[in-house]
């Protein structure tokens, strides 16, 4: 059950991803390619530091951006 | 009781219309008015002749198909009176008026507004309602007795075909989308699910719709960028001034601390000084989208109520007709009569009168044009009995025309460069030195003056601070009304007179919402079923080849009927791959649909505790128990943890009732057949005597 559905939001999971639907594999890269660019902003940033940043920006983070930081923060066991 | 004839039959777009042709036509001023079944008839009598004047309420007639079955493709379809396939008309007194008024007119006269829908209007009812072919037309852009004198007395001997071909076509065109992408969708859900619901997206609607959703998928997923800004301050004269760094954004936080380090004494030298002073002219004339757009910014009116209020300035004559791309006003419309009648009013007494002393007077104009009516602009006829968003309009529009005639307004910018070791600053500085038409604008312009004193060059400046910010990129801003609305020209799909509508059908049919317009769950699983399975009706290109055709109709009053045979080739086409993909689409229509129920946000209501997070359902993503929390959990900065549990059977549904004991939000809950409202609150005292789960309610 749990590989067909998306571990955020149980929508169908997007094949070419294999954890989460579209919207949240598109939220994954924009993700990553952010991270990078953090990284590059501050010079260093731990991972879950930069999570963390974006949660208390609020509204300025996309919704589907949002639940990915949530989920990665707090419910993801190993990284 | 009948009117005698023989009579001059005028078809008027409205009664009030109706009312001032009349009064406009007639000798005396006095026309007669009768009643035929409740609705107003107008005789006039001129030049030994009697005019009568027939209203109609818009449109008469509608579309129907020829066909009963309820299937795909539907390509056949005839005019029908509305008020006989739709029930709510209220039509049927003026189609009946129109009809027992026929006989005895010898001559039929088209008074409805010039543009295509008027001649589509006037002659549906000529050729259904009075069963002739043949009309004179009035062609006028305000409803003034010297227009319509003057319209009446030029008029032309035929119907406009230009107007009157493209009409026919967009109505055609609108109608054979609309039945037969809401039968395909509605069907292809049906098909799969046995579930009815009546899905219909419009051959405009798709790609306005498209824009919303795209944006709000690209906001989704939006991950705002830290970026840097210089902030500083200088002291000159004894005065503040805000200074601008050399770049206006920093990428790296390095960077933006080094410059800071770099500027730390504070102290700068001027290096540069310039001075220039450019005219700034008067905007153009209002045509229909620049009225929408100001009269949204300075009043926050919806392009379609602005559209509404204007329609009814230009019902009262106080303005021309407002349905016109045109920014050009011909000096034949009498700019001299106008400015000296809207002199008339105090408020733009003085105003006029400095107009007028001028040896040459000509509005300034724009570039777009329209085949058949002028820029907006007001007539000068007194406006009486306005309400106050009338009020408001009329003296946007009044204005707006006066500073067309105001000399161009000249603005001085200062630019002073003061250089802080190897960084460069600015301080800007801008004055109004000549009003001009500003003058006669206001308070629609409005500029952020500041002058700089006089400096020396190399002279020193002391800073009271230069310090970096730390500041974020934004998502794209989500559409409003008037943005977009300026999207949809930008787009080229629809045409002035139909834009707005087009936006207020989609609030209507719930697939947008908001003043920040977002997409509701509805629209956003259509366009998503669209996207992948039929992108056609969300893209630009179809609708905008359509409206080319439809222009092009017009300019050369070609013959539609060879077109029509073309379009009707296309949409079976398309129709016949829909039908192909027909169980695709339906069943992920069907999954959408499904999903978005699940999903619909089970918001309870605001948080009492933090009052800044919302009160919603969710579900332990470990034990599988559902409880109540606030959405202020994550908020690092308010990191609010009121939790409510919640039964673990039943369906449980926001309500918008509040707890008389404790004032929280209360919740139905549902098992089996039995239903109760109750607190959210375990330990409410209302909860006291009914624990056990008694029925209520
Ligand atoms: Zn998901
Ligand atoms: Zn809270
Ligand atoms: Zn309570």
């Amino acid at each position: 059950m749990d590989d067909i559905k998306c571990k955020i939001c149980q929508d169908k999971i997007d094949k070419s991803s294999g954890k989460f639907c579209f919207n949240h594999k598109l939220a994954k890269t924009k993700l990553q390619n952010g991270y990078e660019l953090w990284l590059k902003a501050y010079d260093s940033l731990p991972y879950d530091d930069f999570l963390q940043r974006l949660l208390d920006l609020g509204d300025l983070v996309g919704a589907f951006v949002k639940d990915l930081a949530e989920f990665e923060l707090y419910f993801q066991e190993t990284k | 009781m009948p009117i005698k004839g023989p009579y001059v039959l005028g078809v008027a777009e409205k009664p009030q219309a109706a009312s001032r042709l009349a009064r406009a036509l007639d000798e005396n001023k006095k026309p007669v008015l009768k009643k035929i079944k409740g609705v107003p008839v107008y005789i006039s009598l001129r030049d030994g002749k009697k005019i009568v004047i027939v209203p109609a309420v818009g449109h008469l007639l509608t579309l129907s198909p020829l066909s009963k079955s309820w299937n795909y493709p539907v390509l056949d379809y005839h005019w029908v009176p509305s008020h006989i396939t739709n029930s709510k008309s209220r039509t049927k007194n003026f189609v009946d008026a129109f009809k027992s008024l026929s006989k005895e007119a010898s001559e039929i006269i088209v008074m409805t507004d010039y543009d295509r829908e008027g001649e589509v209007i006037g002659f549906l009812i000529l050729k259904y309602l009075l069963g002739k072919n043949k009309a004179e037309r009035m062609k006028f852009s305000t409803l003034t007795t010297r227009d319509i004198n003057e319209a009446y007395s030029k008029r032309s001997k035929q119907l406009d075909i230009g107007f009157l071909n493209s009409g026919l076509l967009r109505h055609y065109v609108d109608w054979l989308y609309g039945i037969n992408y809401s039968r395909a969708l509605s069907l292809a859900l049906k098909r799969v699910s046995n579930r009815f619901k009546t899905i219909s997206i419009g051959r405009v609607q798709g790609p306005t719709l498209g824009a919303v959703v795209n944006l709000e998928n690209e906001i989704n997923i939006f991950v705002p960028i830290p970026f840097w800004t210089i902030e500083s301050e200088a002291i000159i004269s004894k005065k503040k001034f805000i200074v601008f760094y050399e770049k206006t954004k920093l990428s790296k936080e390095k960077e933006a601390n080094e410059i800071v380090k770099d500027c730390q004494n504070l102290v700068g030298i001027v290096t540069d000084i310039s001075e220039e002073q450019t005219p700034q002219y008067s905007f153009p004339p209002f045509n229909l989208g620049d009225l929408q757009r100001e009269s949204y910014k300075h009043f926050k009116y919806s392009p379609s109520k602005t559209l509404k209020i204007a329609e009814a300035l230009y019902l009262k004559a106080t303005i021309s007709y407002p349905r016109t791309d045109s920014q050009k006003l011909p000096m034949t419309l009498g700019h001299k009569t106008i400015l000296t009648k809207i002199g008339k009013q105090t408020v733009y007494g003085s105003f006029v009168v400095e107009i007028l002393n001028r040896k040459k007077f000509k509005p300034r104009e724009g570039r777009r044009t329209d085949a058949a009516h002028p820029a907006i602009h007001p007539t000068g006829k007194p406006p009486i009995a306005l309400n106050s968003k009338e009020k408001k309009l009329y003296d946007l529009i009044v204005k707006r025309y006066l500073a067309l005639f105001g000399k161009p307004a000249s603005i001085s910018r200062k630019k002073i460069e003061i250089k802080v070791n190897s960084h460069k600053f600015e301080v800007r500085g801008s004055q109004i030195i000549e009003e001009g038409w500003i003058k006669y604008y206001k308070p629609y312009f409005y500029m952020n003056e500041s002058s700089i004193p006089d400096i020396a060059l190399n002279s020193q400046v002391n800073f009271s601070f230069i310090e970096s910010k730390e500041d974020f990129s934004s998502p794209p801003r989500r559409f409003n009304e008037s943005t977009l609305l300026n999207k949809m020209e930008e787009e080229k799909i629809g045409t002035k007179a139909t834009r707005a509508g087009i936006i207020e059908t989609l609030f209507s049919r719930g697939y947008i919402k908001g003043s920040e317009i977002k997409p509701t769950p509805l629209g956003t699983a259509v366009v998503g079923v669209l996207n992948s399975h039929y992108p056609v009706l969300i893209k630009s290109d179809m609708t905008r080849e359509l409206e080319t055709t439809m222009e092009e109709v017009q300019e050369k009053q070609s013959n539609i009927d060879e077109i029509l045979i073309s379009i009707k080739k296309d949409l079976r086409d398309m129709l016949k791959l829909f039908h192909e993909n027909e169980t695709n689409i339906g069943i992920s229509l069907y999954e959408n649909l499904l999903n978005l129920e699940k999903k619909e946000p089970v918001l309870i209501g605001k948080c009492s505790e933090c009052k800044i997070g919302d009160l919603r359902i969710i579900k332990s993503k470990k034990s599988g128990k559902r409880f109540i929390a606030c959405s202020a959990y994550f908020d690092k900065t308010i990191n609010c943890t009121v939790t409510f549990p919640l039964p673990s059977y039943g369906t449980i549904k926001p309500t918008d009732k509040k707890c008389p004991f404790d004032g929280l939000p209360m919740v139905e809950w549902r098992t089996g057949r039995t239903k109760r409202v109750m607190c959210i609150s375990m330990d409410c005292p209302s909860k006291a005597n009914i624990k056990g789960g008694k029925k209520s309610g």
